[in-house]
């Protein structure tokens, strides 16, 4: 699974830390820097008339967000307060996928492709939520989840907190691996089918004539792996969003 | 089985293979759940938007959330596959 290589640019240790400048910390300043400048021109480009082709479709994109997302799961009213939070990691996470269609040969990949970068979203997410539940409720947050009232006594304090710990714990591996499994694994499909290591394309490749006719179907192929992965790289955005939303409403929900 | 036939084998055979082996066995088992899954997702969205069309954006945003959380079933398979195939 390791045809990135790693080219180190500024080797900077800090104590003890390896902080250096390689090509993935570069595709992260790509990501961010993408998601700063097309939200930020919008915003400056932004007249009230509706006119401008370019705002309208980051305002379309951002009712996107607002509409089936922060509306859809948390309400009206905290829907507005943590907007733009959940909106800041859809376009990041939306953007981190998309440069990974850029065919820049042995440099260019998506930068939510690295587990390193989706573990880090998913612990944001995670602590955030921990601190918004804790700040709603108080500590006894904890309380109330990990012995449900609505287990039975005899369950309620032997087998439901480890279930309940588990559950939790659960939510931030299944944001990271779920993320960074959808990216890699369809860039590893284009990968084998466009390098020919598949056993069966090579050898298809070495027989006669009629067989070598069948030669573009793997690019073919790849051709519509390309266009699943814009929509994957879309679809992950918007679950990434849709469940931080939905575990920030689980948080501030007043009925425990 | 005779354990003695059993205890050479598993000397014969190296690690890597029985990776790879694993390997496969993991997408394979792994991707069943998901294809059932995905399968009653989009079965029961495109009934229930057939049965009142009014609901069908409700439904089909429904239905892309659903796909991608059984999805992801499928791809912690496909991890623990490159998992293993990265084993020596």
């Amino acid at each position: 699974m390791g045809e990135h290589h790693v080219f180190v640019h500024l080797p900077i240790e800090l104590f003890g830390l390896n902080l250096s400048i390689t090509n993935f910390v570069v595709m992260l300043f790509v990501a961010a820097g993408l998601t700063f400048l097309f939200l930020v021109s919008a915003a400056r480009a932004f007249r009230p008339s509706g006119e401008g082709r370019f705002p309208n479709l980051v305002e379309a994109l951002l009712g996107f967000v607002q509409e089936n997302v922060t509306d859809a799961c948390m309400g009206h009213h905290h829907g507005a307060a943590w907007f733009p939070f959940v909106a800041t990691v859809f376009f990041f996470i939306l953007f981190g996928n998309l440069i990974g269609l850029i065919p820049v040969p042995g440099y260019f990949h998506a930068a939510t492709s690295n587990l390193n970068v989706t573990a880090m979203m998913a612990v944001v997410v995670f602590v955030i939520v921990q601190a918004v539940a804790i700040k709603t409720h108080g500590p006894k947050y904890y309380l109330a989840l990990l012995f449900p009232k609505s287990a039975p006594a005899i369950l309620r304090y032997t087998l439901m907190p480890p279930i309940e710990f588990i559950g939790i714990l659960a939510r931030p591996f299944s944001l990271a691996i779920r993320l960074f499994a959808n990216m890699t694994a369809g860039h590893q499909i284009i990968l084998v089918l466009l390098t020919g290591d598949l056993i069966g394309v090579t050898y298809l490749l070495h027989q006669g004539v009629l067989v070598k006719i069948l030669a573009p179907v793997p690019l073919i192929v790849v051709i519509v792996m390309d266009a699943f992965e814009i929509f994957v790289a879309f679809i992950q955005a918007f679950i990434f969003a849709l469940l931080t939303a939905l575990y920030l409403s689980e948080a501030l929900e007043e009925s425990h | 089985m005779d354990t003695n036939t059993v205890a050479q084998a598993a000397q014969i055979i190296s690690t890597a293979a029985l990776a790879k082996l694993g390997a496969g066995l993991a997408v394979g088992l792994g991707t069943l759940g998901s294809g059932v899954g995905i399968g009653v997702i989009f079965g029961k969205s495109i009934e229930s938007a057939a049965r009142q069309p009014e609901a069908a954006p409700l439904i089909n945003r429904m239905m892309y959330t659903g796909f991608a959380l059984v999805e992801a079933q499928a791809l912690y398979a496909l991890l623990i596959t490159f998992l293993l195939l990265a084993a020596k």
